[in-house]
């Protein structure tokens, strides 16, 4: 009740409703556009631009259920048009997915590294559903694609990650 | 695996400082936390694009509203314009930094620092001009809410700003400080200066306030009123929103701050802060003189939406010359003085209405032929409602630029009177 107040003042212009809405989605936004980004600046940088939209958007947003969603869909396309702009996506094919590691064995390697290195359709869903805890449902309406897509990127950015692994070692083998 | 890609990015670092000003900056505004803040726009005066860009609360369109001044390249002289920072200055306990850091190949240097109690003002300099973030300061570890303003010293070789922040609230007389910015011109990174501070020696002394007034139905009362050798504060706290102080719907409310003679003051800062219920201005201004018995502020509304209409008049031969304004009089010009490649005129408003130091809401200055802005000096008061403007003589035909004047109404309940012996 308390947060539908405060989108309410927000859509009628209340900077200060509108801060507090972002409280509980500002560490995510930040985390998930470091996902896509991978260094600190760039991933401000969305979040700036990302804000930017809502804030002159937010009369849009219907219900206050629907706030973190709807954020977490513009920070998608933002990172993504931003990545594209600074042209820093390599197009990877399926058939190269098993290179996707860095590119020594020596560099030190984890999951937040693999995470990084995922195509970004896969990044998305993997996001969207272990870190949003998303359903396959919401995942799909969010994207505006098929639930069967979604299901199918999530079952192959998790392939990738685990033959990333079986690449790099056991460090999570253990717990497939 | 799953199970841990929800740990493994709840483990991201997250700059909390940098994430919150890029959202600020997202919804376009920069403002520090809790109170709504606004600086003075000088509607006449010096380098009024600069005082805009560091003013978060003034909306874009108040903004442009106030962005048609000129004087653009206009430089600030601490010893001409202000002299209480020039005393400030030369105090002992003014702090020598000289200190360089570089941040993502962008370098800035904060030269000096001098604290006086109303005032923190930091000079500092950069290779050329670029856009400093909103300063971040804390005092012993403590964030302080303070706006600031920035005044150019010198853009030439290389750039020197200076910027002044207005302490409202009581600072001890030593502190340790840290200034810190974010973005410099495009880039993003971190520079930071750390020092001690100390007061400077300015004899500072509190008046007795508590003086109340009413304008418009908004009560008021003088707060505090603290003298020194380098600046005088005084703040006015109202019973009322600043939505009643300064919006589109009810106005914006402006202080004229006067001598025992009706003189104005010159304001060196104004700031307001306000919560739920109540709205406080600070105001620093010039040390007071030593035949200065009262001080008296006299608040008004002028419009938000000033539609104002340029008044361009070819300076005459031979004076007085009028300049109508209607219900709110003429200006009548009483003389040019001229000393070497400079001109001073003279001018007085024929209106009992009392201007303030700077003829907000209007503005004065003296342009060529091709409309190019010939001021060296701005229109400042110099008695009752007389003021000065100065420029550069022998550049072809002087012309008088300004506009009119919204009419304004001065109330008697909105007139308060400070005893200053």
């Amino acid at each position: 009740m308390q947060e539908k107040s405060l989108l309410l003042k927000a859509k009628k212009g209340n900077n200060k409703a509108f801060v507090e809405l972002l409280q509980n989605e500002k560490l995510k936004l930040y985390k998930m556009a470091y996902i896509y980004m991978k260094n600190e600046n760039d991933a401000l940088d969305v979040v700036q631009e990302t804000i930017a939209r809502a804030y002159s958007n937010i009369h849009t947003v219907k219900e206050e259920r629907y706030f973190a969603t709807w954020l977490m869909r513009i920070l998608i396309n933002t990172a993504i048009e931003m990545l594209r702009k600074n042209q820093k996506i390599v197009p990877i094919l399926e058939q190269q997915s098993e290179q996707i590691q860095v590119s020594s064995y020596d560099e030190r390697l984890d999951l937040l590294q693999a995470i990084e290195q995922l195509e970004e359709k896969y990044k998305t869903v993997i996001l969207l559903k272990y870190y949003r805890d998303l359903s396959t449902k919401d995942i799909a309406d969010l994207l505006d694609c098929p639930e069967g897509t979604v299901k199918t990127n999530v079952h192959r950015g998790i392939q990738q990650l685990k033959k990333y692994f079986n690449k790099e070692g056991e460090n999570y083998g253990e717990q497939y | 695996m799953e199970n841990n890609i929800k740990e493994v990015i709840e483990s991201i670092d997250v700059p909390m400082e940098k994430l919150d000003f890029a959202i600020e900056k997202g919804m376009g505004i920069q403002r520090k936390k809790d109170k709504k803040i606004w600086k003075r726009v000088i509607l006449s005066s010096v380098a009024s694009i600069a005082l805009i860009v560091g003013s978060g609360f003034i909306s874009p369109k108040m903004a442009s509203v106030l962005a048609d001044v000129p004087l653009i390249g206009f430089m600030f002289n601490i010893e001409e314009h202000d002299k209480g920072l020039e005393t400030a200055l030369s105090d002992d306990n003014k702090v020598v930094l000289n200190k360089t850091v570089t941040s993502n190949g962008t370098a800035l240097t904060i030269e000096e620092i001098v604290f006086d109690g109303a005032r923190l003002n930091v000079v500092y300099s950069m290779p050329e001009y670029k856009e400093l973030s909103q300063a971040i300061l804390t005092v012993n570890e403590r964030e302080l809410n303070v706006p600031e303003s920035l005044k150019i010293l010198e853009d030439k070789n290389i750039f020197r700003g200076l910027l002044e922040f207005p302490i409202a609230e009581e600072l001890p007389d030593k502190f340790d400080l840290t200034i810190k910015f974010l973005q410099v011109g495009s880039t993003k990174g971190e520079w930071v200066f750390s020092t001690p501070i100390k007061k400077v020696n300015n004899h500072s002394n509190k008046v007795i306030a508590g003086q109340t007034g009413e304008v418009k139905g908004n009560t008021f009362v003088v707060e505090s009123m603290d003298t020194s050798t380098t600046t005088t504060k005084i703040n006015v706290k109202f019973d009322t929103t600043m939505d009643k102080l300064f919006s589109e719907e009810s106005g914006v409310l402006n202080a004229t701050i006067m001598d025992q003679y009706g003189t104005p003051l010159k304001v060196l800062d104004q700031t307001g802060g306000g919560d739920d219920k109540s709205t406080t201005y600070t105001y620093l201004i010039e040390p007071l003189r030593q035949d200065i018995t009262e001080v008296r502020i006299a608040y008004y509304f002028f419009p938000f939406n000033l539609n104002r209409k340029d008044l361009i008049v070819p300076l005459a031969n031979s004076f007085p010359q009028r300049i109508s304004q209607d219900k709110m009089g003429d200006y009548v010009i009483t003389g040019v003085t001229k000393k070497e490649h400079e001109a001073t005129l003279s001018f007085y408003i024929d209106s009992e209405f009392p201007f303030d130091d700077t003829l907000t809401p209007s503005f004065f200055e003296i342009v060529s032929d091709s409309g190019e802005s010939l001021i060296t000096n701005y229109v400042h008061a110099v008695g009752p409602n007389k003021y000065e403007v100065s420029y550069q003589a022998n550049v072809g035909k002087p012309i008088v630029h300004t506009v009119t004047t919204p009419y304004m109404e001065l109330e008697p309940s909105a007139i308060v009177t400070i005893p200053v012996k």
